[in-house]
């Protein structure tokens, strides 16, 4: 099966400084992977690499077999038609409402208004927030909402392959499991593929199949939760604070 | 990714079957000529064979197909579905979907009264611009008199950085402004003047409009639209990151954090660019005149002093220092007034422009009338 995602030897750098290299990596479609890492070590680069914001030193960045340095602007930008980005904070356009936030995705694409508004109502729905939210500012709303209308903004274009950075930071454990819980259905339903990059055990246990440690410049480890979890690299065992639990 | 199908089969015991087939996904239906014609189609088939079951099974299907399929439907709607689960789980995604609002509630008062209310809230506003502005300015002499008192804490970095942002960075433009303005008025002035013998009136004209309204008014206008704009774009950024609430966290006051040393600095910098753009002024005008007139400009230069009272330049760098106080209060309080959102960033900069080049323009006029006897 060809890989949605994949990552041969590339090398990741931050204003021309290496930050990660020889990051190596597949994700199969339909499948939900888990990128973890201590704050600072290239995971939201990763990300903005495989978007085609940042161009990688060296090394190539397959997206559904498609070589992301290779296509041409037109292309790369029909490929990120398929794919639904959260930006961490959520990078919501401030002057437009919630329903034009979401909308826009589908505006972009030629659609008439009377297929935009029902497609807009049950991203929203999707990303559990009332329709009384359709046409408040981003400023009127909290943060764990701000995220949640991101996550209707990815959501509305019906995503092949949902890129997450941090998406359950600033959700309340309800609201997180209700995320969890529309990704899951997502995945099943529509067999889309996740990358998600989360600081949040409890979502990272209950939604991936698989998780990529990053760190120290490198992939440290990748595998399942549960067999990570029987690492004695402490460098693992410090990303699922397991020192912390046993040795209180 | 196959493109969206329909067909109609005929069993041989006369039952007929609708099958939908390849990709009805958002992808595939973007298209505004495809999704019409399958929306005519599943019309056409729904109405021709009502009895008929739909066969989803072969079909690759998301909201958005499900969509399309169930709006086409309302017409006529299928006897029976055979789909998967899954997609049955997606139209029973759409019956839960609560129509969402896309208008807060509407507005009570009535049309005609409408433009009534705008006017009041404009002139609401207005007078509550300026009581702001004069109580920012109250705020301001506050801060200047604790800071005579202890200089030790006066922000002398940051006036520093403000003076050399304000100041040296416009020195340039205001030069280049102030030699383009004396050419033209140089210029024009002395070809009306030409074949006369009135060398003093045109050195007085000169002088004149540019010590006591060119100069100050040209180094206005530059630094409210180079300064002033950026002194609000700065607050109101820092305002929308949170960085003023943080400052305020940290027991600082933002006011005389970032308030003081701007306003100080235009207070200090304007009176200097006035002189710098009254030289400039000056010395094109007059040589311009005198490449006009075929006269001797060290002539011309001479004859100033005597012609136009040196009061006239103090009037000039007074009016300075007072219209870069007014530039920077509009500016700094517009900065403050700037809401969590880009629009709101870009509406209160180019209102800062405009206000502050509309309160220069209203306090010259005053000044013209109130010192009319002065310097003449």
């Amino acid at each position: 099966m060809e890989p949605a995602v994949s990552f041969e030897n590339v090398e990741v750098d931050y204003d021309g400084k290496p930050i990660l290299t020889g990051v190596g990596f597949n994700v199969l479609p339909g499948e939900i992977v888990g990128l973890v890492g201590a704050s600072g070590s290239g995971k939201t680069t990763l990300l903005r690499h495989l978007i085609g914001l940042n161009q990688p030193a060296q090394g190539e960045i397959r997206i559904f077999g498609e070589r992301l340095n290779q296509l041409p602007h037109a292309s790369r930008q029909h490929l990120r038609q398929r794919i639904g980005v959260l930006f961490q904070g959520g990078a919501l356009f401030s002057s437009l409402t919630v329903f034009e936030n979401v909308a826009l995705p589908l505006n972009e694409r030629g659609l008439e208004d009377s297929w935009i508004q029902p497609m807009v109502c049950l991203a929203l729905s999707l990303a559990g927030l009332a329709p009384e939210t359709a046409p408040l500012m981003p400023s009127e709303l909290s943060g764990g909402m701000v995220t949640r209308v991101a996550l209707a903004r990815c959501l509305v274009i019906e995503p092949e392959l949902l890129l997450l950075d941090e998406p359950t930071s600033g959700l309340d454990p309800i609201v997180s499991d209700a995320f969890i819980a529309v990704v899951l259905n997502l995945q099943k339903n529509l067999g889309i593929t996740v990358l998600m990059i989360s600081h949040d055990l409890r979502a990272l246990k209950r939604l991936c199949h698989r998780v990529i440690i990053v760190g120290e410049g490198r992939l440290l480890a990748e595998g399942r939760i549960d067999n990570l979890e029987q690492s004695r690299d402490p460098r693992i065992r410090a990303f699922f604070r397991l020192d912390e639990e046993t040795n209180p | 990714m196959s493109e969206p199908r329909l067909a109609a089969t005929v069993h041989v015991n006369g039952q007929a079957e609708i099958r939908v087939q390849g990709s009805w996904t958002l992808k595939t239906l973007a298209d505004r000529k495809r999704l019409k014609t399958m929306e005519q189609e599943v019309s056409r088939l729904a109405s021709r064979y009502r009895e008929a079951p739909w066969n989803l099974e072969a079909a690759t299907l998301d909201h958005f197909g499900a969509l399309v399929l169930r709006e086409t439907w309302i017409q006529a709607q299928p006897v029976s579905l055979i789909q998967t689960p899954a997609q049955a789980s997606l139209f029973a995604r759409w019956e839960h979907t609560p129509p969402c609002l896309l208008q807060k509630t509407g507005d009570p008062l009535h049309v005609w009264l409408r433009p009534t209310r705008w006017i009041v809230e404009t002139l609401g506003g207005v007078l509550a611009t300026v009581g702001l502005l004069i109580n920012l300015f109250a705020l301001f002499l506050r801060q200047l008199a604790s800071s005579l008192i202890r200089p030790q804490k006066v922000p002398w970095a940051g006036i520093s950085r403000e003076i050399y942002e304000i100041g040296v960075k416009g020195i340039g433009i205001v030069a280049l402004v102030g030699s383009l303005i004396g050419i033209v008025i140089g210029y024009l002035a002395g070809l009306q003047l030409q074949g006369f013998a009135l060398r003093s009136y045109l050195v007085f004209i000169i002088g004149i409009s540019v010590l006591r309204e060119l100069g100050p008014m040209l180094a206005a206008i530059l630094v409210a639209g180079r300064s002033g704009s950026a002194i609000t774009a700065e607050l109101g950024v820092m305002k929308i990151r949170g960085e003023i609430d943080a400052l305020r966290a940290m027991g600082v006051d933002p006011a005389y954090r970032l308030l003081f040393p701007r306003l100080v600095a235009l207070a200090v910098v304007m009176p200097l660019l006035v002189g710098w753009s009254d030289f400039f002024g000056l010395a094109s005008g007059l040589g311009a005149a005198a490449l006009t007139l075929h006269t001797s400009f060290p002539a011309l230069v001479r004859a100033l002093p005597q012609i136009v009272p040196i009061v006239n330049l103090w009037f000039g760098v007074i009016k300075g220092l007072c219209f870069g106080v007014i530039i920077g209060l509009v500016a700094t309080h517009l900065g403050w007034e700037v809401r969590a959102d880009a629009g709101s960033l870009g509406q209160e900069t180019t209102r800062s422009v405009v206000l502050a080049i509309t309160l220069v323009i209203a306090l010259d006029a005053l000044a013209a009338v109130l010192f009319q006897r002065v310097g003449f």
